[in-house]
């Protein structure tokens, strides 16, 4: 067995499931996270409406 | 196409392979083959996850809208963030806490046996048949563009991924998309830089920018409300999200990716990674198209680009006349407009009012466009009616223009655009054929070396029969265009139902059995009907659909599973 199968043996099945369900570790909650990806969007969406404008 | 470029798509070939086979090594059971033991990172899952998405007709054929329509197609992708966040919220934690292999066996968890049954049945239905049109549609193109015979391509493709697909299972599917996503990147980028650096010295970027928004080909919002329009922004944006629900949230290609995660946290970032980068990513893809159109302003592109139906209108008698006269016609008209763009491209390079230039462009292209939709119309009445050459106008430039190498690099990302979605289908194919029917039908009490050799070859016989499928495409005629929306008509109905598992504790599985024929029926009732609503819609009407039936027929039968109640 490879070390990193013997890691994995060892690994808590709590931890697979919810344990490691951490927030990403730059903006403390998911939902601050999801707001963040949200709000990128509509930055996408104003600069390809910006684009269309510009080029017309 | 040189030697040099066969050699570029030899080494990428036996790369693929040997990664393939190297990375796959060491798989001892169901676990190992089919989700990688869970021990994917997000990046990786994240490049999967677009690859599968990205199939060589995507590449293929968006540039052709870009050239042809211009940047409205983008609209699609509208929906497709906020549906990953959505996803990110409900069903990810659930397929990933359920420990499942497949999406539909959490449906037997949460209902019964028989709505596992059926969605997987459908599931395989719909992706068995359209991996052989994955296979044989960028064949077709391939083979008439460069003049390589479709057998080989269609061998290459389909027996190149089932080979590797089943020697390393999933580990291995998943870092060879790595590689071909990173390839379609830089395919993508060799091909905009192409573009650019193809056009004249007087021609700046900006100015080929506003030579192509001035026939309105870089408008990327329409907010007509009208349903029937295909691309706009509210189906782009409420059909797009029920599009991309459906796709990566009850499509078992999509799903697999995202349960190898080594913990719901990497699935989330995965699922949220594509939400940022396929916006930006086809925007560049449809932009080279775009700029497409404005390198044909100064080099004459030919009057159809599939030259083999071309070929076929010059030989026709009875048409040949009507062309020659339309030819000479093509041929003025593109010294004209070409005139009219150098003029409207220096004016403004100069600066200051562009209005006379702008105007007499607009009349000359339309004029150009005008004369070539008569040569088009010619064809048509050869080639039928639903002949479009969208997906020659790429191949044809990367062929025509681009230096010896580079040309071997595109087609290396078309194959590999192509084969990354078809692994990823063969993958899911035999998942559900070992899991939902194998493992729960025949027996489940073997050990992990019999189910390992069981997925194998389950992963051939996919990957053969689509093959032998994709051979046999060219006779099936318009069937093929029913084959590849085939998937289209089941998946808001199986959304539905996961949303009736979710949001509606009453839900029952009579209710989510009938949900799902319900869904199917929604949809084909809408075509049936004549409706010309766009197709963005049919996963919303589908899911919508099942859920309302599912509900009631719950409530109907709500006893039949707890009969002491009706007591």
């Amino acid at each position: 067995m490879s070390k990193q199968d013997e890691v994995r043996e060892n690994v808590k099945p709590e931890l697979c499931e919810e344990g490691v369900d951490a927030p990403p570790p730059i903006l403390g909650t998911w939902s601050w996270f999801y707001a963040v990806i949200i709000l990128n969007t509509l930055v996408v969406y104003f600069m390809l409406l910006l684009f269309s404008v510009l080029t017309r | 196409m040189q030697f040099l470029d066969w050699v570029v798509v030899a080494i990428y070939l036996a790369f693929v392979i040997v990664i393939g086979y190297r990375t796959g090594r060491g798989n001892k059971g169901l676990d190992d083959f089919f989700l990688a033991r869970r021990s994917m990172p997000w990046y990786a899952i994240g490049l999967s996850v677009m690859a599968t998405q990205a199939s060589a007709i995507t590449l293929v054929g968006t540039p052709g809208q870009g050239y042809i329509q211009g940047m409205s197609f983008i609209q699609v992708y509208f929906g497709l963030p906020i549906a990953m966040v959505i996803l990110c919220v409900t069903l990810v934690p659930f397929f990933y806490r359920s420990r499942v292999f497949t999406a539909y066996e959490y449906l037997e968890q949460r209902f019964d046996g028989k709505t596992r049954s059926l969605t997987s049945f459908l599931f395989l239905l719909g992706r068995g048949l359209s991996d052989a049109v994955v296979i044989y549609a960028p064949s077709v193109v391939l083979s008439i563009v460069f003049g390589i015979d479709e057998k080989i391509i269609i061998l290459a493709i389909g027996m190149g991924s089932t080979i590797y697909t089943s020697l390393g299972g999933m580990r291995a599917v998943m870092w060879v998309e790595v590689c071909q996503m990173l390839i379609i990147f830089l395919g993508i980028l060799f091909c905009l830089a192409s573009v650019v650096f193809g056009l004249p010295d007087e021609v700046t970027f900006m100015s080929a920018l506003k030579l192509a928004g001035s026939t309105g080909r870089l408008e990327t919002f329409d907010f007509n409300p009208d349903p029937t329009v295909t691309y706009t922004f509210w189906t782009g944006l409420l059909g797009g999200i029920f599009l991309m629900l459906s796709y990566f949230g009850c499509d078992q290609s999509q799903v697999q990716r995202y349960l190898t995660a080594r913990s719901l946290t990497e699935s989330r970032l995965a699922l949220l990674f594509s939400a940022v980068v396929k916006i930006p990513m086809q925007f560049v893809i449809l932009l080279t198209g775009t700029l497409l159109f404005v390198f044909y302003q100064f080099e004459k592109p030919p009057v159809v680009f599939n030259n083999v139906a071309l070929e076929r209108l010059k030989s026709n008698t009875q048409h040949a006349e009507q062309y020659e006269a339309l030819q000479v016609a093509y041929n003025n008209a593109f010294e004209g407009r070409r005139a009219s763009a150098e003029t409207f491209a220096k004016a403004l390079a100069e600066g200051g009012v562009v209005d006379i230039e702008r105007q007499a462009f607009l009349v000359a292209n339309e004029n150009f466009e005008n004369t070539r939709e008569e040569v088009v119309e010619l064809v048509q009445l050869r080639e039928g009616p639903s002949f479009s050459d969208t997906n020659y106008v790429f191949p044809t430039f990367v062929l025509t223009q681009l230096p010896v190498g580079v040309m071997g690099l595109i087609l290396v990302a078309i194959f590999a655009a192509s084969m990354s979605t078809v692994e990823s289908e063969l993958t899911s194919l035999s998942t559900v054929t070992v899991i939902d029917f194998y493992r729960r039908y025949v027996t489940n009490t073997e050990t992990d070396r019999h189910y390992l050799i069981i997925s194998r070859v389950a992963t051939l016989f996919w990957g053969t029969f689509a093959t032998f499928c994709a051979f046999y495409m060219g006779s099936m005629g318009s069937a093929i265009e029913a084959v590849n929306r085939i998937g289209s008509y089941f998946f808001g109905a199986i959304l539905g139902v996961f949303i009736l598992a979710l949001c509606v504790p009453r839900a029952n599985g009579h209710g989510a059995f009938a949900g799902v024929a319900a869904g199917i029926l929604g949809v084909q009732f809408t075509i049936w009907s004549g409706s010309s609503i766009s197709f963005l819609y049919y996963n919303l009407i589908g899911a919508v659909s099942a859920i309302v039936v599912g509900y009631l027929v719950s409530i109907i039968t709500a006893h039949w599973s707890n009969p002491s109640r009706s007591v």
